[in-house]
């Protein structure tokens, strides 16, 4: 018996979409597919998995990918998922934890390439503001849109503002430490 | 800073590199590192991978032998690989008498 859930995550949200997935795990259903806002969820011994998210380098297919894919499977680490460049893990659940990466330079440069992202996002939802905005000129109509426009890079702005303080955060740290 | 000695080395490389003085695959370095540290230092995969990664394209480590139906890689020091070992040595040795010199317990 499988069951199909819908779920909107955010960009900056990949920890507590994690946690949530890793509740599924605790009450007994396991994360078998992820693509984008679905989520496929087979039964499972409670707890039997922890699971990790992260934003990876590569694309599906590059020898670089599954180089990557293969070394974590070699250490018991299965992909579940996929999409664009986010990726689902899973091991089985052995009282230790779950990291992917465990260094404070890796955890930034994770955090910069989702800034990078999301930088990128907003820069497209300008472009379709200052569009729609010349649009408006000759058309009234074309408010609502617009208005929703600005809503949604209020939002990535938002998350590219915390993902910053985040960044600030760890760079401060790794003068520190290693 | 690295300097052109490549140190210092990064807790991760120097005990990767001690671990690959013997041949050795990616799962046994994990294990050999928590081992080793008491279980302080524990490697994640990922981190692994891209010391390894890096370590390989520096030539400090190299594949010496390739299991073809599991991929599992075994690797294993390389002469400069042991050159930056020993300059990882002799600096830590340093810190530790530096330290020493001003506290005894």
């Amino acid at each position: 018996m499988r069951k199909t859930e819908w779920h909107l995550w955010t960009l900056d949200q990949y920890s507590e979409e994690e946690q949530w997935l890793n509740k599924k795990a605790q009450e007994g259903w396991a994360l078998t597919e992820a693509f984008a806002v679905r989520y496929v969820f087979e039964p499972c011994q409670p707890g039997e998995y922890v699971y990790k998210i992260v934003f990876t380098d590569g694309v599906r297919g590059t020898t670089e990918r599954d180089n990557f894919t293969s070394f974590l499977e070699e250490n018991g680490i299965e992909e579940v998922g996929r999409y664009h460049r986010w990726a689902y893990y899973r091991k089985k659940n052995d009282g230790t934890g779950f990291e992917i990466f465990n260094t404070v330079r890796e955890e930034l440069a994770h955090i910069n390439k989702i800034r990078k992202l999301s930088s990128v996002l907003l820069m497209i939802m300008i472009i379709c503001l200052s569009m729609e905005l010349r649009v408006m000129m000759v058309a009234p109509s074309v408010t609502v849109p617009m208005v929703m426009t600005a809503a949604v890079s209020v939002m990535i702005l938002k998350i590219y503002r915390g993902l910053s303080q985040k960044a600030k955060k760890l760079e401060a740290d790794m003068a520190l430490f290693e | 800073m690295a300097d052109k000695n490549n140190t210092p080395l990064t807790e991760a490389v120097y005990y990767i590199l001690l671990s690959v003085t013997a041949p050795m695959h990616g799962y046994g370095i994990i294990q050999n590192v928590k081992e080793k540290t008491g279980g302080r230092l524990v490697l994640a995969a990922g981190t692994l991978y891209g010391a390894i990664t890096n370590l390989m394209s520096k030539g400090w480590i190299q594949i010496i032998n390739e299991d073809e139906a599991t991929r599992k890689k075994d690797y294993l020091i390389t002469d400069s690989g042991m050159e930056a070992l020993k300059a990882e040595l002799t600096r830590l040795e340093e810190l530790v008498k530096n330290g020493r010199e001003i506290i005894q317990e």
